[in-house]
């Protein structure tokens, strides 16, 4: 049993360091996340299952971390009435590695915990909901609530990529 | 269901996703198809979802270290460290008033934390006082809101001043403090207050039924405050943690020098 928490957390460890990274804004805070989160689980039952052993580590490290911080719970409490996307006017040539890393950093927490757990974890939808014991229905709203934020952080920030012309000319 | 409901931007999130069922999301395909503006967006969020997974993790992962099995004895180590938590405030409660007027309050403390110090680092072997692997003793403080956790108990070595008990910390890059718990001396301030001597920085205060002293070397000025500040409210059970002093705590951690205790 041991030997089968031991392989998960192995195969997990940076994406469990980078959710935990995402969860508490600290590298050292998110590597203590990290340990605590292997020690919980190396002294827990595992899921019989192997289809749920990832998520249920994720659940550890939550759980941890809320733990810590239940005064600060209310940061994670996101909107989720569905987005309004309005006229659509986003210009995809602004979506590039650089522009979508500061705006991830701009987004509020829990729409940065969503799109770590499924565009980064790789999370399904249905994972991801029992890992924030919501309902599958919620992650949907904060998920797409997070990537227009992301788009319209993408559009609204300092640094773009060169536009085609100037690449050319250089 | 109308095409605005098949093309709403939730459903074409979950369509990228591959999350609709099958005949849903045939069902957005055939109204994408219809729709130029629907189908700009499903294009944007394919591209977005795509440059998301492209982008490198902002901080490399720590090396794959699993902390270590509890060695047998060590499971009895959570009542050792009650007992002698419980023997210790007892004494404190009973027999404050017998501390020698003459002795530093803080002579038997400095000498328990530099006791700890000589001793090897808390992966080896106990040898004196009480180890503790992940310590879970409830009555002493938690000080996992400043990155420590207890390791180390001892009683007095002297056992001549009233008692006292030092409960040792580490932190997650070895540094060791130090709280030394003993009977109340009125010379001390109700509010931690530097009392740095012997190479030690030293912050030092009166509870109610005890006083304390919180010891470190090499440690920051500025986090050995924020930590006897955190004490200090743990002791006197006033509840949570103000969310200030937990950023506090968090910054002087990033960015004070680590210890080199």
């Amino acid at each position: 049993m041991r030997a089968t928490v031991e392989r998960a957390l192995r195969q997990n460890w940076e994406r469990l360091f980078s959710y935990g990274l995402r969860l508490s804004g600290s590298r050292d805070h998110a590597a203590d996340l990290l340990q605590s989160c292997a020690t919980k689980a190396l002294a827990a039952v595992p899921p019989d299952d192997d289809e749920h052993l990832r998520a249920w580590l994720f659940t550890i490290m939550r759980n941890i971390w809320i733990d810590e911080h239940r005064r600060g719970q209310a940061a994670l409490l996101a909107a989720e009435e569905a987005p309004e996307d309005g006229d659509w006017r986003h210009d995809d040539r602004l979506i590039a590695t650089i522009t979508v890393r500061q705006a991830l950093e701009r987004l509020d927490p829990a729409q940065r915990e969503i799109v770590e757990l499924v565009d980064l974890a790789g999370f399904r939808y249905g994972e991801a909901a029992r890992i924030l014991g919501v309902p599958v229905g919620t992650v949907m709203s904060r998920l797409s609530r997070a990537r227009l934020s992301l788009l319209n952080a993408i559009e609204g920030g300092n640094l773009h990529p060169l536009p085609t012309r100037l690449r050319q000319t250089s | 269901m109308t095409d605005s409901d098949l093309l709403s931007w939730t459903t074409l999130n979950a369509y990228v996703d591959g999350e609709l069922e099958p005949d849903r999301a045939a069902r957005v395909a055939a109204a994408l198809a219809r729709d130029r503006q629907a189908a700009a967006k499903v294009a944007t969020l394919t591209r977005l979802r795509a440059a998301v997974r492209a982008t490198a993790p902002a901080e490399v992962a720590p090396p794959f270290v699993l902390p270590r099995a509890r060695p047998r004895a060590a499971r009895l180590m959570p009542w050792a460290a009650a007992l002698l938590v419980a023997a210790v405030l007892g004494a404190v409660m009973l027999g404050g008033d017998r501390l020698r007027p003459g002795a530093s309050p803080l002579a038997a403390a400095i000498a328990a934390h530099q006791l700890w110090l000589a001793q090897s680092p808390p992966d080896a072997p106990a040898r004196l006082g009480v180890e503790l692997a992940g310590a879970e003793a409830s009555s002493l403080p938690d000080l996992s809101l400043a990155s420590l956790r207890l390791v180390h108990l001892s009683l007095d070595p002297s056992g001549r001043r009233g008692g006292g008990m030092l409960a040792g910390y580490v932190g997650p890059n070895g540094c060791r403090v130090g709280l030394w718990i003993a009977p109340a001396d009125a010379a001390l301030p109700a509010e931690p207050a530097m009392r740095d001597r012997d190479g030690l920085a030293i912050r030092a205060w009166r509870g109610e039924h005890a006083s304390y002293a919180l010891l470190g070397r090499g440690i920051d000025a500025v986090r050995l405050d924020g930590i006897a500040a955190l004490v200090a409210r743990i002791t006197r059970d006033e509840p949570g943690v103000p969310r200030e002093q937990v950023a506090a705590l968090a910054e002087a951690r990033s960015v004070r020098p680590a210890c080199i205790g």
